[in-house]
């Protein structure tokens, strides 16, 4: 007989859901469907041309580091790289607040283990990024939301939650926080609201998960120092990744966190995959060390930039009345609200009959909120296609408007 | 601050702290359980990757699937039928190395208070990947035809809370044994009879020095029983991390929801890489040119394991792999003999961290695969005096 297997998998897998947006984008790999569903980065942005010249030095001249386990901590030229990096981001690290993951998520992965036990409480966003909750919920988490407003997660709210939990003598495990152009939201935390929650977080002594992979892709407005760089009492660990300012398929990030708590997720890491590949360590190192990282950094702020004014003019020109949508400084993605009664699950069959898709914004809330909203991604989808897709999203969302006045 | 209960039982890997003892040139080291650079297919990965960059940037440069890149996958599993597994791609998931096969498998399966069965002793990576999830360990003790069978099965009997049993059954970290057919056979009966599901590692299977290879358990297994986990790290590099687990299709999806938000995907450069390497080149041949340089390493050390060593120490004989396994008196400890080998400038692995339970003191790991040839003899035989030295002393 077949083994049974149903009963024995641990109570954390039994409660895990299969993620919303995989099941969403299988619907939307029709070649005719143009998507804002993905978070994918436009090929356009991957350095080809640089990384075949880093590549073949690298194999050049010193394959057998590059194809060879690394320390757990990072390869040494890629953390060199990114002391630099980090510093001169105004991050005041050395090598022992720094450790290289695979990528963002792993990072994420790798906080909830050395954090979360079975029923640990964590603050995230309203709406949040979906693979940080997948994460925190995979280490049976307990979510708290706390909603956004203008300005960034509401800093009177995450009081009041923490207040309450204080008088149950409970203290959340960390403060989740997307602060720079969210996924989803395209928000940006304001210089005021960070300093806010650090003293709230200080004040009930809870740690703050800052993650940041949007960061460097700033397109207009003015810089906003990382919170991580405005903590001195080693409160903040900070999650950045090479997804977005380089290319995803190498899996490379990394970690800013203190000493102790660095120290923590290396041994974590020790255990989960022993290390990151070093080939992706030492071509990133090496990349960067040429300064390619940066000038890549300014041609895809130039294009997503472009592609974000135009995404909001034809926002402008086709969407009805009853639509608004966030303007982000930023990133990859806005999110559009439609009128608080309807459901973009709804809508979403309607647009994939008009051939166009993105992902409801149900999705990013842990708690099933958030129904009347959808996230758009702006970096994937060529000039043309932004154009012809927020045609047929307008369109459909005019259809869906329609048929519920007449019900 | 308060980290979570399980950061109690996670320490740092001996090993690899040990690493910073070692870099110094003058040591001869027997400790790293790295493969040999010098056999990594440094020229052909050179230009495969300059082709896949070339002509297929844009997929290599971009997120994936979880589940992995489908040639690979599907190559993967025509490589698990020939060697007698009903295999598709449909059964495979690329991980990060075998490593993340460990990890996900605890993940997938142990709940605090849990048992897992293991070999003692046993691969010192896979103890700190199931001690992230706090289950109780068993260890059952091993001769030279693998781990006990009546043990086992006094194990099984009397107890309800086992959840799986950890085996590595081909040249096994630390020990380099390799387990008989028969007790393979054994371990599958008695997998079925108390329907438990068997973690088989790999990572070594492939590196064997005799004429013929020994079935794996999940050639065997007919009850979808056996979760196989592989790895390309030691038949090709591990600068790659990949690996992957082959499983029945109802326990895969479980595995892809949890990669899902461990690292969303393995690299899909380091796929491609791997994939066009099986397209163009004559892995099987390769391997041929691995095994035949480690073997010869094994040979050499051996001979001077028995021209030098005192007779009071016992070592393994392995037919494959990287390692051999070193029984000292047993009022000796392999950390104290240690400090005493770093005086002479060589180094082993103490083999205290290969027991969960670290109990087991007066042993060590001996890695050949990445020792320089010529200076293995003079190595051992420094050792040796070291050996005989700490014998007397406490005898
Ligand atoms: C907020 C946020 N965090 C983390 C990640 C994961 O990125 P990666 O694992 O590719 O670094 C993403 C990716 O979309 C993200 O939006
Ligand atoms: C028995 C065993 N399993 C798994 C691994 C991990 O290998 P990988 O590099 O594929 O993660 C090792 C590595 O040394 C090992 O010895």
């Amino acid at each position: 007989m077949d083994i049974n297997l149903n009963e024995r998998y641990s109570h954390r897998v039994q409660g895990m859901k299969k993620s919303v947006i995989r099941e969403l984008l299988k619907l939307t790999a029709k070649p005719e469907i143009i998507s804002f569903a993905g978070g994918l980065p436009s090929p356009k942005s991957f350095p080809v041309d640089e990384l075949k010249i880093v590549i073949d030095e690298v194999m050049e001249n010193e394959p057998e580091v590059a194809l060879q386990y690394s320390a757990t901590e990072g390869d040494q030229v890629l953390v060199e790289q990114l002391i630099k990096y980090g510093n001169k981001a105004g991050n005041d690290i050395t090598e022992e607040n720094l450790l290289v993951t695979t990528s963002s998520q792993q990072g994420l992965d790798l906080v909830s283990k050395v954090f979360i036990d079975p029923g640990a409480k964590v603050i995230v966003e309203l709406p949040s990024y979906v693979g940080g909750l997948g994460a925190f919920n995979s280490y049976q988490a307990d979510m708290i939301g706390v909603p956004q407003d203008a300005d960034g997660m509401s800093a009177e709210i995450l009081r009041e939650k923490l207040e309450e939990l204080d008088k149950h003598g409970e203290k959340p495990k960390f403060i989740y926080i997307v602060p720079d152009f969210q996924n989803p939201a395209g928000m940006t935390m304001t210089e005021e609201r960070r300093e806010e929650i650090l003293e709230i977080a200080y004040e009930y002594k809870v740690l703050i998960v800052e993650d940041s992979p949007y960061r460097e892709l700033r397109f207009e407005g003015e810089d906003v120092p990382t919170i991580y760089s405005m903590d001195d009492k080693g409160y903040v660990i900070l999650l950045g990744t090479f997804s977005k300012i380089f290319a995803p398929g190498f899996r490379i990030g990394w970690i800013y966190a203190n000493p102790e708590i660095r120290n923590k997720l290396v041994v974590a890491k020790q255990s989960t995959d022993l290390c990151s590949p070093a080939f992706s360590q030492r071509i990133i190192g090496r990349f960067m060390e040429k300064g390619y990282l940066e000038k890549n950094i300014e041609k895809i702020i130039e294009m997503y930039g472009k592609k974000k004014d135009l995404i909001i003019k034809y926002f402008n020109k086709y969407m009805p009345q009853e639509a608004s949508w966030t303007e982000p400084e930023g990133g990859l993605f806005l999110l559009v609200s439609i009128p608080e009664h309807l459901d973009t699950s709804e809508l979403f069959e309607i647009a994939i009959e008009n051939n166009v898709a993105f992902v409801i914004g149900e999705a990013f809330h842990h708690d099933g909120s958030g129904k009347h909203t959808m996230r758009i991604n702006f970096s994937y989808a060529t000039e043309e296609q932004l154009h012809k897709g927020i045609k047929r999203l307008g369109k459909s969302l005019k259809e869906f408007i329609q048929a519920n006045k007449k019900e | 601050m308060k980290f979570a209960s399980r950061v109690k039982e996670l320490k740092p890997s001996d090993i690899q702290e040990m690493f910073k003892v070692i870099a110094k040139p003058e040591v001869i080291s027997f400790a790293s359980g790295v493969p040999d650079p010098d056999l990594f297919p440094v020229k052909e990965i050179d230009e495969i990757t300059s082709k896949i960059i070339r002509q297929n940037g844009d997929m290599a440069l971009q997120y994936n699937t979880t589940e992995g890149y489908v040639p690979l996958r599907k190559k993967i599993a025509l490589r698990m039928k020939q060697n007698g597994v009903e295999s598709s791609s449909e059964n495979i998931i690329i991980t990060s190395g075998a490593q993340q096969g460990l990890e996900l498998s605890a993940k997938l399966f142990l709940n605090k208070g849990d048992a897992v069965i293991c070999e003692s002793p046993t691969y010192s990576g896979a103890i700190n990947a199931f001690k992230s999830y706090s289950p109780e360990f068993i260890q059952i003790t091993t001769d030279k035809n693998g781990m006990k069978m009546d043990e086992l099965k006094k194990v099984l009997e009397t107890r309800n809370n086992i959840k799986m049993i950890y085996v590595i059954t081909d040249f096994q970290n630390p020990t380099g044994k390799s387990w008989s057919v028969e007790r393979r056979k054994e371990l599958i009966e008695l997998s079925k009879s108390y329907d438990i599901p068997i973690i088989e590692d790999s990572a070594y299977e492939e590196i064997y020095f005799t004429d013929n290879k020994k079935p794996t358990l999940k050639s065997l297994d007919t009850g979808g029983r056996v979760i196989y986990l592989g790895s390309f790290s030691k038949t090709f590099c591990p600068g790659l991390r990949m690996g992957w687990i082959e499983v029945k299709k109802s326990i895969l999806k479980n595995y892809i929801t949890l990669k899902q938000s461990s690292d969303m995907h393995t690299n899909i450069l380091a796929q491609m890489q791997i994939d066009k390497y099986l397209e163009l080149y004559d892995f099987d041949a390769h391997i041929d040119n691995i095994i035949s340089s480690y073997k010869n390493k094994r040979d050499k050390m051996i001979n001077a394991i028995k021209k030098y060593f005192p007779s009071s120490c016992s070592h393994t004989y392995p037919e494959g792999g990287m390692f051999i396994w070193v029984v000292m008196p047993d009022k000796l400890d392999g950390r104290k003999v240690l400090d005493e080998a770093l005086k002479e400038n060589v180094a082993f692995i103490p083999g205290e961290s290969f027991y969960p339970d670290r109990e087991t003191k007066n042993t060590f790991r001996l890695n050949f695969s990445n020792a320089e040839e010529s200076k293995i003899e003079k190595g051992i035989e420094k050792l040796a005096v070291v050996l005989k030295r700490v014998i007397d002393n406490v005898y």
